[in-house]
């Protein structure tokens, strides 16, 4: 079943005077439970792949589906819920809300779902956070962590609410090799021990080793699937 | 709960600016608050502690005669008690005050004579009121009881140096008394005080009693009254209405045996009728023959004069019943016709008319029995012309009409006795201004607040928006609805606010105790009249604290709620791609 369906997808921005045509005709499925690695170098869509499957921007025309739904029929309101309920994220730069601390962030997703008692929310969290390695953190601010741990606590807080898809921008270029590799590899442990679909982009090569499926993006186009 | 726990991290995240803003809010509601309490304390102070003790909440008014100066109602003892029935009437105080001339050692000096109320036990508020108004040099208010003194009388340090005279010294006083006769008395000085306020510097007190004889007042007169009420903000002019209403005037029907060339003609009924232009106007209409209305003469009715065949230029004798007899329990006039009259259905057949110049002073002369008469619904025509026993004035709610109805009464427009029911608000509306000019100062602490808001709210809120853009596109991001992110702003708004709000009223409070600690000397200053026992008074009260916090919250999250809704209209792409 695919997750994700998208059709003759294009993307422009305006830039100043110019149009920037981001992407230019994007075909694209992905199955439940894959875990993808889109490729390219900087500048060739990968974001704003990432972001329109997201449903944090807007194509400027094609079709995409997202989860079973056609996305460019959708409010902001349900654009918002859907992002709560299907899709988690995690970002190059953490993005952690720096006022709560671990276990509040990854309580945060739940929270604004409003669905499941404080105590089971909380017992998730902590259980999600031991499972990524962050038990001895719960309490801390992300000030506190370092960028591998802060990355950790955003795997767990993308994966708390059992999304059908996590988004993944770039997740390991700020952070060492070492701690890149080990990032990944609790994806991929994820991935098979939940049967979350995961895409993430990259651009370092490294990385493909890790993924099942490569797309190669290029000038909004895809090169390679 | 999570918003609300966001929001107040998020104050400390920017500690400076927030601090900043924060004490700007808290210096603008400190400055409201000691503002209106200040306002609230000077409507105290004239309030309750001058307007209640030197006129009263509610002011009766009389001019007897028509005279400003001669304040009595002859035979309205028995109003001081149907009005001390009205609810809210704490008390109804005789107010007794003359202008006199106090000669004292080698100096005279004008006074204002007035009646300190000390008859029967007083109350322990009473006498701490007393003891908090006058600080005696020498002698003590209760000396005004010694019996055995003449006229004991107490005056301020300030007026006893000018004139010379000190504790025990006898002076001499001239005045008018109720009926406009010249009166001279001795007077004791028993009671040398500094006055607490500006009002009190300037009166000479006698014993109530004193100054009643003084003034030859009759046991059943009434002086004007001063009124006090519980709660006179709400109720002066409720209870000044009840005592107009209840004080509308009779009609004053005197009957009495008449006689003419020593003949009896029987009872008839003697009243008058008022010489204003309009009154003369519709009794020139029932006119039978000729009438002089500038000459000293009476209109009798036309069926009488033909029953008994009288004429102008006859001479009449009126004998009549006293409604307090005294020695005489009798009164005898003698009136000269000069015309006829028709009366209509709605008098007595029987009637002679004066006009009311010349009737009034033979009327409070010697007051005549009530005669039911007097209550009896008496035809509109003639209900303009009669003369009732007193003359109501209308009820004002305006110092420009009052000051219209004084003038009235002091150019003569009214020959009985001109009754005005006032309260302190139209009365001492020039010293409630003051009170509106605080207000006003108030109202411009409330403007500075909002501009100290209104700028500071939309600079720190912008500021901050720029700052979390990226982090507003996460939440969004991660399932966050537009709305909640507004919500999110405003909270934060909203608790600084507040925060600082509380911190306003609580160095107000400090504030306002140190101020009131200070001792200002302001003697001779008008400005005194604003201090008690030289010490500003402040009083705050719960009420407009509460209304001022929240008017502060809440123009603050109005304020903030168009940088909040921008913050929250950001797309989750835009907001995420923001790099600062």
């Amino acid at each position: 079943m695919n997750i994700v369906a998208i059709e003759a997808l294009t993307k422009d921005y305006s830039l100043d005077s110019t149009t920037v045509h981001a992407l230019r005709g994007v075909d694209l499925n992905i199955k439940s439970g894959e875990l993808l690695s889109v490729m390219g170098p900087s500048g060739s869509g990968k974001t704003t792949l990432l972001n329109i499957i997201g449903c944090v921007d807007t194509p400027t025309s094609g079709k995409v589906e997202v989860a079973g739904t056609d996305i460019g029929s959708l409010k902001d309101k349900e654009l918002t819920d859907l992002r709560l309920r299907k899709i988690g994220f995690i970002f190059q730069t953490f993005n952690l809300i720096p006022v709560l601390n671990t276990l509040e962030n990854v309580e945060f997703p739940l929270l604004l779902m409003k669905e499941q008692s404080a105590t089971d929310i909380r017992r998730k969290a902590k259980d999600l956070l031991h499972a990524v390695g962050l038990g001895d953190h719960l309490h801390h601010r992300p000030a506190e962590l370092s960028g591998g741990q802060r990355q950790r606590v955003a795997i767990a807080r993308a994966l708390v609410t059992e999304p059908a898809l996590v988004l993944a921008d770039e997740p390991t270029a700020n952070l060492d090799s070492a701690t890149g590799a080990s990032i990944l590899d609790l994806m991929v442990q994820m991935n098979q021990s939940l049967g979350t679909t995961f895409l993430f982009s990259t651009h370092d090569p490294d990385v493909q080793k890790y993924a099942q499926r490569i797309v190669k993006i290029h000038d909004g186009l895809i090169q390679d699937d | 709960m999570t918003l609300l726990r966001m929001a107040f991290r998020n104050l400390f995240r920017q500690k400076r600016r927030n601090i900043f803003l924060g004490a700007a809010i808290a210096l603008g509601t400190a400055f409201l608050i000691i503002a209106n309490s200040f306002a609230h304390g000077i409507s105290h102070t004239l309030v309750n502690r001058i307007i209640s003790s030197v006129s009263g909440h509610v002011i009766v008014n009389f001019a007897h005669l028509g005279k400003p100066m001669s304040q009595m109602l002859r035979g309205g003892k028995h109003w001081q008690d149907s009005i001390a029935q009205i609810p809210g009437v704490i008390k109804v105080e005789e107010n007794i005050g003359i202008l006199g001339r106090l000669v004292g050692n080698g100096k005279s000096d004008n006074a204002a004579l007035m009646g300190l109320n000390l008859q029967g036990p007083l109350s322990p508020a009473d006498s701490a009121h007393l003891n908090d108004d006058f600080h005696f040099v020498a002698g003590h208010w209760s000396d005004l009881r010694d019996s055995t003194v003449e006229n004991p009388f107490i005056m301020s340090a300030a007026r006893a140096k000018y004139i010379n005279a000190q504790v025990g010294d006898i002076l001499r006083v001239r005045a008018q008394d109720v009926h406009g006769t010249f009166v001279a008395a001795r007077l004791t000085l028993v009671g040398i005080f500094e006055p607490s306020n500006l009002f009190m510097e300037s009166v000479t007190l006698l014993n109530i009693k004193d100054i009643v004889q003084l003034i030859n007042l009759d046991p059943e007169d009434s002086p004007s009254l001063n009124i006090v009420l519980e709660n006179p903000q709400k109720e002066a002019r409720l209870v000044a209405d009840r005592i107009w209403d209840m004080l509308q005037s009779p009609w004053v029907f005197i009957e009495g045996a008449w006689q003419h060339q020593g003949q009896s003609l029987g009872t008839a009924f003697y009243s008058g009728y008022l010489s204003d232009s309009s009154s003369q106007e519709l009794l020139q209409k029932r006119l039978v023959g000729d009438f002089d209305w500038s000459r000293n003469q009476v209109l009798i009715s036309a069926p009488w004069a033909q029953e008994h065949k009288l004429a102008p230029g006859d001479t009449l004798f009126l004998e009549y019943a006293l409604r307090f007899p005294q020695a005489d329990s009798t009164e005898k006039l003698r009136l000269v016709v000069g015309g006829l009259f028709k009366p209509d259905s709605s008098l007595p057949p029987n009637l002679i008319l004066a006009r009311d110049d010349y009737f009034y002073p033979q009327l409070y002369g010697a007051l005549p029995q009530i005669h039911p008469l007097n209550s009896v619904e008496i035809s509109p025509d003639f209900a303009q012309i009669l003369s009732p026993e007193w003359q109501i004035t209308p009820r004002v709610s305006t110092t420009e009409d009052m000051t219209k109805v004084q003038k009235d009464i002091s150019q003569g427009k009214y020959q009985g006795t001109a009754v005005s029911v006032n309260t302190m608000y139209e009365g001492a509306s020039a010293i409630m201004q003051l009170e509106s000019a605080l207000q006003l100062i108030t109202f411009q602490a409330v403007i500075l607040i909002f501009f100290i808001i209104l700028i500071g709210v939309i600079n720190t809120l912008r500021m901050t928006i720029r700052e979390r853009t990226r982090e507003i596109g996460t939440m969004r991001a991660i399932g966050m609805q537009s709305n909640q992110v507004r919500k999110i702003f405003l909270l934060e708004s909203a608790l600084l606010s507040f925060l600082a709000a509380i911190a306003g009223v609580i160095l107000a409070m400090i504030s306002m105790f140190a101020l009131s600690q200070l001792t200002i000397q302001a003697a001779g200053n008008p400005l005194g009249m604003l201090l008690i026992n030289n010490h500003l008074v402040f009083v705050p009260t719960l009420l407009s604290i509460t209304l001022f916090v929240i008017l502060i919250v809440f123009i603050t999250v109005l304020t903030s709620w168009f940088p909040a809704r921008k913050a929250a209209q950001l797309t989750p792409a835009t907001a995420l791609r923001h790099y600062d």
